[in-house]
């Protein structure tokens, strides 16, 4: 799991890196799950983040990253089989379970996952992301994808535009 | 606060609407004024953040790779959660983003308008795929009319009532077009989502209609006028632009290789109001050439056959012919002046369905696909005098759905029939 630095870890074959969210926390961890990140892996590729110096990331706070790092680590593993060509059944279940428990969240988590995963173009993530947003859209109507999504109420003005555009296409707007 | 960092994104009121002024998780309907932003101790661990932002905040690009992910068939409720989702679900990127995700797929779309008020304010859509290595059932759905129509159905007389009884369909990219008799629907074929356009200048039954990347042509299915007309899309605009040299009625239509071809029915004639037969013009087909306005020398497929369906695919004229028994299909090949009649193996008729004399064959077709490698054709057949004479016997033939496939060898294939009030709908092949 990621940590927030302490200084140890630094002694195993794995390369390590640090990274910094926007409210200064610092986490460490392997560089292949950090590699994760497309943009990420330019840095470390040029031998960043090692070291005292870390990687800033001024857009991602410490909850959101420490989500997203852990979504990284357990797909490190995968990713380095280049997709995994050779992995179980189960390997590929269990991965398919972890998504779906990690997509299981409060909606302003999966907010701050979206903007962070498109951020450090996670590409698995980002994926993984819009197709839950996807899965909450399903099968429901106007009125509830509104609800689901967190519209607020349109203004009277707004609602008169809206039943203008409405009546030209023959929605029903419940 | 928050507004700010959405204005940016779009243009709208939806710009200001979509900013977080509930949590997510209020169930009270939304209608009136929001009581109070109670923030009812949320059990969320993660309490450090105090912004809620919904998802409805997200900027455009991202929203739209989530859109992009809804299955189809939770597609039509779509625009109609706000003028934000409509714009952006309209919008190409929409498109490229399902076809780069996989999600289009070469589609057959058929569409059945009520053609009375007795019919309610909904049409009918259904989509069967064409991958025959995915022979899914087909996918229906009822979808609202859009209000212009639906007062058309309403208010109107016997003229309008029919509008669509026997309306030509084609399609420009993702929408499709419904020509009727005085009335015109387009509809996008993603989302089901419908509105009315201009109708054709002169009232036509029984058309031939086909369309290019970016216009639609018309011609026949009038007695009085021989005016082949064009649509243009952008400008919702209809305009002559050509004679043709024959008054056909009940005619098919093709687009091959820059030529709007206008092929079989009957020739009617001017003089006579009723709109009398002057001569068989069922065995040929009309080409005209449409950058420069001319007509070429009309065309008779040979073996003297009725030519009952006509598309174009991949720059040739396909055109399926009825005969004293059965069917046959061709191609014209366009290379050079002229070209050559090619004969291809008839569409398959199920044993006990009898086609040819005393029957009335339609068959719709239109190319697959931008490399139009495959061709749908849906087959209806019945007796012209039910339970007389030699039709009587026959079983009739209706919504049987073929696809020939003019890469991998020419042959037929069968996919699922049309389903039940769907044998008269109007067909077109969409990628969706």
């Amino acid at each position: 799991m990621a940590a927030p630095e302490s200084g140890d870890g630094n002694n195993g074959a794995a390369r390590m890196v640090t990274l910094i969210s926007s409210d200064n926390t610092r986490f460490e961890v392997e560089a292949a799950a950090a590699s994760l990140s497309q943009t990420l892996q330019l840095t470390i590729l040029d031998g960043g983040g090692g070291g005292g110096d870390g990687i800033p990331l001024p857009n991602v706070d410490s909850a959101t990253l420490s989500k997203v790092l852990e979504y990284c680590i357990k797909h490190a593993p995968a990713a380095a089989n280049g997709g995994a060509p050779n992995a179980t059944a189960v390997d590929r279940a269990e991965l398919e379970r972890f998504d779906n428990e990690f997509v299981n969240i409060d909606q302003s988590v999966l907010y701050s996952l979206i903007m962070a995963a498109h951020n450090l173009e996670i590409e698995g993530l980002q994926s993984l992301v819009a197709k839950k947003v996807a899965d909450m859209i399903k099968g429901k109507s106007p009125m509830e994808i509104r609800r689901t999504l967190g519209f607020p109420d349109p203004t009277p003005e707004e609602q008169a535009e809206m039943n203008a555009h409405m009546l030209e296409y023959g929605w029903a707007y419940e | 606060m928050a507004g700010e960092s959405c204005h940016s994104r779009s243009l709208s009121w939806l710009a200001r609407s979509c900013i977080p002024a509930d949590p997510a998780r209020h169930t009270a309907v939304p209608i009136s004024m929001p009581s109070t932003t109670n923030l009812i101790s949320s059990t969320n661990p993660a309490s450090e953040e105090e912004e809620e932002s919904p998802i409805s905040a997200l900027p455009d690009d991202l929203l739209l790779e989530c859109l992009a992910r809804v299955p189809r068939a939770s597609l039509h409720p779509l625009p109609a959660v706000c003028l934000r989702f409509a714009s952006l679900l309209a919008s190409d990127a929409f498109l490229h983003l399902r076809r780069a995700r996989g999600h289009l797929r070469p589609t057959l779309l058929a569409l059945s308008v009520p053609s009375s008020s007795s019919h309610g304010s909904t049409f009918a859509r259904a989509l069967i795929h064409l991958d025959a290595s995915r022979p899914d059932p087909a996918e229906v759905a009822a979808l609202p009319l859009p209000a212009p129509l639906l007062n058309l159905h309403c208010h109107g007389g016997d003229a309008s009532s029919n509008a669509f009884a026997h309306a030509r369909v084609v399609a420009v990219g993702r929408e499709v077009f419904v020509i009727g008799r005085g009335a015109t629907l387009r509809v996008d074929a993603l989302t089901g989502s419908a509105r009315s356009c201009a109708p054709t200048l002169f009232p036509r039954k029984k058309f031939a209609a086909a369309a290019t990347a970016d216009r639609i042509y018309v011609a026949g299915g009038s007695s009085r006028t021989a005016a082949v007309e064009e649509y243009d899309p952008a400008a919702d605009a209809w305009r002559v632009v050509a004679q043709a040299p024959r008054r056909r009625y009940g005619c098919a239509g093709a687009v091959a290789g820059g030529v709007f071809y206008v092929a079989g029915g009957v020739a009617v004639s001017s003089s006579s109001p009723g709109g009398g037969i002057e001569a068989c013009a069922a065995g040929t087909v009309d080409a005209l050439h449409l950058a420069s306005g001319a007509w070429g020398a009309p065309r008779a497929v040979p073996g003297g056959g009725c030519v009952v369906g006509a598309c174009g695919a991949g720059g040739h004229l396909y055109v399926v012919a009825s005969h004293a028994a059965g069917l046959s299909f061709w191609r014209l090949g366009v290379s050079g002046r002229g070209g050559a009649w090619v004969p291809l193996e008839a569409p398959p008729v199920p044993s006990g369905c009898v086609v040819g004399l005393g029957v009335a064959v339609r068959v719709a077709m239109a190319g697959v696909g931008a490399a139009g490698d495959r061709i749908v054709a849906v087959v209806n057949a019945s007796p012209v005098r039910r339970g007389h004479g030699v039709g009587g016997a026959a079983v009739p033939l209706q919504g049987l759905v073929l696809v020939y496939d003019v890469a991998g060898g020419g042959k037929w294939t069968c996919a699922p029939d049309l389903p039940h009030g769907f044998r008269r709908a109007a067909c077109v092949a969409v990628e969706c």
